[in-house]
């Protein structure tokens, strides 16, 4: 059969079909290429702003090296931020430069079309531009075409490290010689001292034990109300009978500075309890652990440090319920042993299930709190000599001492001297005497070897200007930190057992010495 | 005018296109289009989701920053212990909520809220304890919520470990 060509009514009807297909079909692939094309710019954009903001907030979330508390920002501004050690980022003319350790770098020209920056302190209220070394966390902010992009980052450092800490001695108490190991040093157990047990009374070849018992509670206490881990806290050694009996125990330690662990209380009965430790038997050392408190049956009591606690609850069964922890002093040890006392401050009381004694690495020695000395009067007749006036207040809640006139004051302050002891103090005054100083005693009577003078119009004790620089008689407090053995190379070294303060003024009597946060401690 | 019997012939042998062949083109076009369309629309979803993911990073990493600053800022009522209590996050002023608000405002008008929820209190040895000062470290969980563009419901996770100072 012959095919025809089209006839003209077949051709014009052809081509208006087309004609309206192509309408519809061809604005649409347009549509469809076009928007095609926008989403790949728009992802381009969203994954450029994630890019941009992943690498700013990582510029400020890293703090430089060697920083600890501080965040090491030196400026801070809405567009801006830098580091003390160059690093930083600033946003200028819609492009973001980045400065991290290669130097200068810009994220892109023409970039952002806007940038969000604020800093805040620890609160997370206070803006700090002010103060970039409190900074604490940072809201950051960037536009790229997609709208702006907000987060937040943690500028918070770790707390420095706590100076290392050693187990010296590690105790736990009750009926029988169940133990577990110590939180703090998993390696080892307590040692379980067992009432009326071998290991019971002191022993000085052992080197711990009960000294006086002549308050105990004499029937050992095993409750048995816990189980598990928790049988830590169902034994106990304590007192009973009468408000103030107390038991002594001992641990020998080596001369050094000391924190404590400890937790007691009773499952089955209340207690009123008071726990204190002194440095050899030297009363004027005691520091208080626990200070008369009540607990009611299954609360107990724990002293601590940072990162050393007694045994927690093992969360099965019936457990202990504990008091928040209370911050353990430290003790200074110069006798070559600790005392625990446990004392009974209700009709049952003082009872002890751990003690954990922990010499202290580089921690700093406290300072002296005067309220826990009675000042004695020194050098005989020097202490008001002419009858002058001798005043001497303690101030600022115990960290200050302040002598009017001519006092010559000393507290007990049993300690060894060696070649690495240093004296450290802020003086003040505003009235220059004869000799305005400190001095260390063996006894009551003054001596120029062992004073050292900061101001004062004598000489005597006078070991500056050479190596004590003289008060400047500004009145504000200046401070001093004198290595005994540096200023006077034969400064008598061994025991003392008082520390001095002088306001020596003979003549007028109306000067005065303030000396505020002072302490002893060994410069390694 | 005499016309040439070859081209007339040629002509004659030429085949067209008949009506039959053009419908069924417009319907093979017709068939084509809706699946082209939708695959743009289905790439337009996917990158209004791909934008998403982004700002629930961002807005998680927001909230676990700021609380991973408070935890560690030493501040009483920012500190692992309060973060149980519902004033530290709905207070009117200085809870989480509020201080954060410069930042979530713009991903709450995009329908991007949050929640958060605080683990157990537990020590340094990761025992689980009443809080107190002991308190080392608790889990926080914060959760990003908003409805996708299929109109599910969508909960997206982000858990870590805050610690004590």
């Amino acid at each position: 059969m012959r095919r025809r060509a089209f006839t003209l009514v077949e051709m014009t009807a052809t081509m208006l079909v087309l004609g309206l297909a192509a309408s519809f079909v061809g604005p649409l692939m347009v549509e469809l290429s076009r928007g095609s094309a926008f989403q790949n710019e728009a992802r381009r954009e969203l994954w450029e702003t994630n890019h941009a903001l992943e690498r700013i907030a990582e510029l400020v979330r890293t703090a430089p090296e060697g920083v600890d508390q501080s965040s090491g920002l030196t400026e801070i501004s809405a567009t801006h931020f830098e580091r003390h050690d160059g690093r930083g980022v600033r946003f200028e003319n819609g492009s973001v430069y980045l400065f991290d350790d290669d130097g200068e770098s810009l994220l892109a020209e023409n970039f952002a079309q806007d940038f969000e920056l604020r800093v805040l302190g620890r609160d997370g209220v206070t803006e700090v531009a002010e103060t970039p070394e409190d900074a604490w966390r940072a809201e950051l902010g960037v536009d790229i075409g997609m709208g702006m992009v907000r987060t937040a980052v943690s500028l918070a450092r770790p707390a420095p490290e706590e100076a290392e800490s050693l187990l010296v001695a590690a105790y736990a108490f009750g009926q029988n010689a169940w133990t577990r190991p110590v939180p703090g040093d998993p390696s080892q157990d307590y040692t379980k001292v067992v009432q009326y047990g071998a290991n019971f009374t002191y022993d000085s070849g052992r080197g711990y034990g009960y000294t006086d018992t002549s308050g105990l509670d004499d029937s050992p206490n095993n409750r048995g109300k816990y189980n598990g881990d928790d049988e830590i806290y169902d034994q106990f050694i304590g007192c009973k009978y009468a408000v103030g009996n107390t038991i002594v125990f001992r641990a020998d330690v080596p001369n050094g500075e000391y924190r404590f662990v400890l937790a007691g209380g009773d499952p089955s009965y209340a207690h009123t309890t008071r726990i204190t430790v002194r440095d050899g038997s030297l009363e004027a050392s005691e520091q208080v652990l626990v200070g008369n408190i009540a607990h009611q049956v299954g609360e107990f009591f724990r002293v601590g440090f940072p990162g050393h606690s007694a045994p927690g609850w093992d969360g099965e069964g019936r457990s202990p319920t504990f008091f928040p922890q209370i911050d353990s002093p430290t003790l200074t040890v110069t006798q070559g042993y600790i005392e625990l006392h446990q004392i009974d401050a209700g009709t049952n009381g003082g009872c002890v299930c751990v003690f954990e004694i922990w010499q202290g690495g580089d921690e700093e020695s406290p300072f002296i709190d005067f309220t826990g000395y009675s000042l004695v009067s020194f050098g005989g007749s020097q202490d008001g000599a002419s009858q002058r006036e001798t005043t001497a207040e303690v101030l600022d809640g115990g960290s200050t001492l302040r002598l009017y006139g001519n006092p010559w004051k000393a507290i007990e302050f049993p300690y060894t001297v060696t070649a690495n002891t240093v004296i450290e103090f802020e003086y003040a005054s505003s009235i220059e005497g004869e000799i305005q100083g400190i001095q260390t005693a063996t006894d009551l009577q003054i001596s120029s070897q062992r004073a050292l003078s900061v101001w004062g119009t004598q000489a005597w004790a006078r070991i500056r200007p050479n190596a004590i620089d003289e008060y400047d008689g500004s009145g504000d407090f200046q401070q001093y930190s004198i290595k005994l053995r540096d200023v006077n190379a034969s400064y008598p070294l061994g025991e003392i057992v008082y520390l001095v303060f002088l306001n020596d003024d003979d003549a007028g009597a109306y000067s005065e010495s303030i000396f505020r946060n002072v302490r002893v401690y060994e410069d390694e | 005018m005499v016309s040439d019997p070859r081209q007339t012939r040629r002509l004659d042998h030429r085949r067209g296109v008949t009506l039959v062949e053009i419908m069924a083109l417009l319907i093979v076009v017709a068939v084509a289009v809706p699946p082209i369309a939708a695959l743009s629309a289905s790439s337009s979803r996917a990158l209004v989701e791909e934008r998403r993911s982004f700002h629930t990073a961002w807005l998680a990493t927001a909230v676990l920053e700021q609380i991973i600053a408070d935890a560690s800022s030493g501040e009483e009522p920012m500190s692992l212990d309060a973060m149980g209590d519902q004033a530290y996050l709905d207070d009117g002023a200085t809870g989480l909520r509020a201080r954060l608000a410069s930042i979530t405002d713009s991903y709450e008008n995009d329908g991007m809220t949050y929640e958060v929820t605080f683990g157990l209190v537990r020590d340094a040895e990761g025992n689980a304890i009443d809080a107190d000062d002991r308190a080392a470290t608790r889990v926080v969980t914060v959760e990003i919520l908003y409805t996708n563009e299929l109109g599910r419901a969508v909960r997206a996770p982000f858990t870590t470990v805050v610690g004590a100072p």
